[in-house]
């Protein structure tokens, strides 16, 4: 048995986005409430990283009705449309304007003091709120600041790396302290799992480092629903120089730019020479991706992004960007960006009911880990918005079960075992132990980049599951960690991250390969159609004794039916 | 042909080594390329460096370390040949280059860093909060608790000293201009030694986001003492 130290809670919470505000509302509801972040906390994570476009207030004519049918329109008619029409309501009744004074944020104002309003791609209404779009954290530090008001305990830098269950029912989860090494078993009566995305599974991803996709791989583990893996969202980002990597640019749709391939030819102007580069990002994103392997791409692997002649001083986002890339030599005003989409969203993720609880009993979901709300695709702002809102909500609702029962029962054999498992990925002087968890990662980067990224078809899809069948047998038996101190080793935390991903790389490209279909942000080369009369489902990932099962479920659907 | 480029760099494991020693490594270089990529590159390509980063792109300010001798963000300051990599000093060490700085947020924690609304808001949006207040407020918000200014602050490091150093300085400078802010951040500025940094602008010399901390903070936390008659 290895040993640890024991913490004990009503509402532990995993995450430092979502997850602030459920430990915010667990709070309040008088729970004691536990935050842990794999990060330091109000540093890491992607909320932190968001350019701050909140969908937050609506003027009639809008109104929650509109929302609703915006977004399940735009989600595909994939979303789980209960859980749509408690987002709506809530936005409408303005819960996150109210924000601004308990917080102390301030969203943009003009010069007669009215609330900047835009109106964002998909959206019928201007309801978007900004914060200075060159440093959105802004709302997020005035939630953490609650944190620290409210006297929240909250652990930073610590990896959770398995839920507990006892009887199938979560119980806390077991930590490892990044600063030391060190155990920490967080016994819960309610657990909100808050652990953002998976973009560290692509290639270049505008998420933050911790986005291997921990939250839905031990979600997975103790027996949880996915849904929706297959749906995966992209952003037009920088693929050059080295130093931008990833960092996302924005829609020409937005701010007026205009993109070229290699050879000067504006080639969206095949795909539509009416709005040519004024699209949705779904379809230039593709259409860049095709340019680039149809071999029109630039040196670096991307796309000319010509955004010289849109005027910086009338985009306050460019105002940020523009010394980033001189800060690196390249001069926005005067030479092309190369750019390529790099992963920014997912949709899919743990499935949840309207109490934002899985099928886990008292396993709670929220933010980007969860799935149901965006559906095939999700509008700008609304992630920002989801977080707020149902973070809040789903960190209510675990207080309100937590406050019911008893101090639970830990499977203390259980507890072993997993401490077990992450002590083994560090043993070191194993014979035939040769890869750095970074190379195994590339690996799967690269795979999932190449085969289940925007374009996919049977092949390539069968292909990567093939591969991650190999890296799965022949790799990561042999996975070594370079350092021997357990103290503050990312490489040991970036083992435990591989293992995830290999997880969740399987779920995303086992769902792909079953959607026969292309829908939303999921594009079937070999099913180029839309397949209402067998796809109006929602595929469902499940780890049944020891394998990975999928089936399909029907969509929740209320008030607006496909067609209508 | 590619260029490569000498680092030292700070290694320490303060639970195995007797003594923090530097390494040096060649890395190859690239137009561009920053202190976060070079020690990236060391990291996954020779040997495993403790070190802290998460957004790449100068807003979550974790990324702090000495250049040189000068305190930077490592994922803005460009790599150059023969440089020196330490810890920001003043914090104790975790590991190579990453800091224990849980003395700093306590000391923010006492400060109350948030917006105390003594008196609830009855409508929304607040009719208090003016284009003014927005502009106000934007002065406030590059801040990314990156630490850069408190190492670099000499009065920080003066025996007997009650300052509480720039970058906290600026919390209590951001809520005492917010007509929402119900507690006396003058005062409570006065009482953390608000009077004796001696406007020497070194923070100003080496914050990431160039904000200009001795005029924004400093002195509009002392004009606003002087107007209410505190000193």
């Amino acid at each position: 048995m290895v040993a640890h130290k024991v913490h004990e809670t009503d509402v532990l919470v995993i995450g430092g986005g979502a997850g602030a505000r459920a430990a915010i509302a667990a709070h309040e509801a008088g729970a004691r409430a536990t935050l842990v972040d794999k990060g330091v906390f109000g540093k890491a994570g992607i909320t932190q990283l968001s350019f701050g476009i909140v969908c937050a207030y609506m003027v009639p004519p809008d109104s929650a009705n509109v929302l609703f049918e915006d977004m399940v329109r735009a989600g595909e008619f994939l979303n789980n449309q209960k859980l749509v029409e408690i987002f709506a309501k809530e936005i409408a009744d303005g819960k996150i304007l109210e924000l601004e004074g308990r917080y102390g944020f301030v969203f943009d104002r003009n010069e007669n003091g009215e609330l900047v309003r835009k109106k964002m791609g998909g959206h019928s209404h201007a309801r978007d709120l900004v914060v200075t779009w060159n440093d959105a954290p802004c709302i997020w530090r005035g939630v953490i600041a609650d944190l620290t008001r409210r006297g929240i305990r909250v652990f930073s830098e610590v990896m959770v790396t398995d839920l507990l269950t006892s009887d199938g029912v979560c119980v806390g989860a077991l930590g490892l302290d990044v600063t030391n090494g060190d155990f920490i078993v967080f016994r819960a009566k309610s657990t909100v799992l808050a652990t953002g995305g998976l973009g560290q599974i692509y290639k270049l991803t505008d998420n933050s480092r911790g986005s291997t996709g921990d939250g839905f791989a031990m979600a997975y583990r103790a027996g949880a629903e996915m849904r929706d893996m297959e749906y995966v969202q992209t952003m037009l980002g920088f693929v050059w120089p080295r130093a931008l990597r990833g960092i996302g640019i924005g829609e020409p749709a937005l701010v007026g730019g205009k993109l070229f391939n290699a050879k000067g030819e504006r080639f969206m102007k095949k795909i539509d020479p009416i709005n040519i580069d004024n699209v949705p990002k779904d379809i230039h994103g593709r259409a860049v991706m095709r340019e680039i392997r149809e071999g029109r791409g630039t040196n670096h692997g991307g796309v000319y992004f010509d955004l010289t002649r849109m005027g910086a001083e009338k985009q306050p986002h460019y105002q940020y960007l523009y010394p980033l890339a001189a800060n690196v030599g390249l001069d926005l005003g005067k030479d092309y960006a190369e750019t390529v989409p790099v992963e920014h969203y997912f949709m899919g993720g743990i499935y949840v009911n309207e109490n934002h609880e899985s099928n886990v009993p008292g396993l709670f979901a929220a933010g980007e880990v969860a799935s149901g709300l965006h559906g095939a695709e999700r509008l700008a702002g609304c992630s920002v918005a989801d977080i707020t809102v149902f973070g809040y909500r789903a960190g209510k609702l675990a207080a309100e079960r937590a406050m019911k029962l008893g101090t639970p029962k830990i499977d203390w054999e259980q507890v072993d075992s997993y401490q077990e498992k992450v002590a083994n990925v560090l043993k070191r002087e194993v014979p035939g132990k040769d890869i750095r968890p970074v190379a195994i990662r590339n690996m799967i980067q690269g795979l999932m980049w190449e085969h289940v990224y925007m374009i996919r078809d049977e092949k390539g899809l069968k292909t990567t599951l093939d591969e991650l069948r190999r890296i799965k047998e022949e790799y990561m038996p042999r996975m070594d960690i370079a350092s021997h101190s357990a103290r503050w080793n990312y490489d040991w935390i970036e083992g435990l991250e591989t293992i995830n991903m290999i997880t969740v790389a399987e779920m995303v490209t086992r769902s792909a390969l079953t959607r026969t279909e292309t829908r939303g942000a999921h594009e079937r080369e070999d099913y180029p159609k839309k397949d209402n009369e067998n796809w109006l489902k929602n595929i469902v990932v499940k780890f049944v004794d020891g394998e990975m099962k999928l089936t399909t479920r029907p969509v929740v659907m209320t008030k607006l039916k496909s067609g209508e | 042909m590619s260029k490569e480029i000498t680092v030292r760099v700070f290694r320490f494991d303060p639970s195995t080594d007797n003594q923090p020693k530097y390494r040096t490594y060649q890395v190859p270089y690239e137009q561009g390329m920053t202190v976060l990529e070079t020690l990236k590159h060391i990291n996954d390509e020779i040997e495993p460096i403790a070190f802290r980063y998460e957004c790449r792109f100068q807003s979550c300010g974790s990324c702090g370390v000495v250049v040189n001798g000068k305190p930077v963000l490592a994922c803005k300051q460009v790599a150059q040949n023969d440089m020196t990599i330490d810890p920001l000093p003043i914090f104790p060490v975790i590991k190579d280059l990453v800091i224990d700085t849980d003395s700093y947020y306590v000391k923010r924690r006492q400060l109350r860093p948030f917006l105390e609304q003594t008196k609830p808001p009855k409508e929304f949006p607040e009719p208090e909060v003016t284009y003014e207040v927005d502009q106000r407020y934007r002065e406030y918000v590059d801040c990314i608790d990156c630490l850069l200014c408190q190492v670099v602050c000499p009065v920080l490091k003066k025996p007997g000293t009650r300052f509480i150093g720039p970058a906290l300085m600026t919390y209590l400078a951001r809520f005492a201009v917010d007509p929402r802010d119900g507690l006396d951040r003058v005062a409570i500025a006065l009482s953390e030694g608000l009077l004796e940094c001696t406007l020497c602008g070194e923070c100003n010399k080496v914050c990431p986001k160039g904000r200009n901390i001795t005029e924004v903070d400093i002195m509009r936390l002392r004009r606003l003492s002087e107007s209410r008659k505190l000193i």
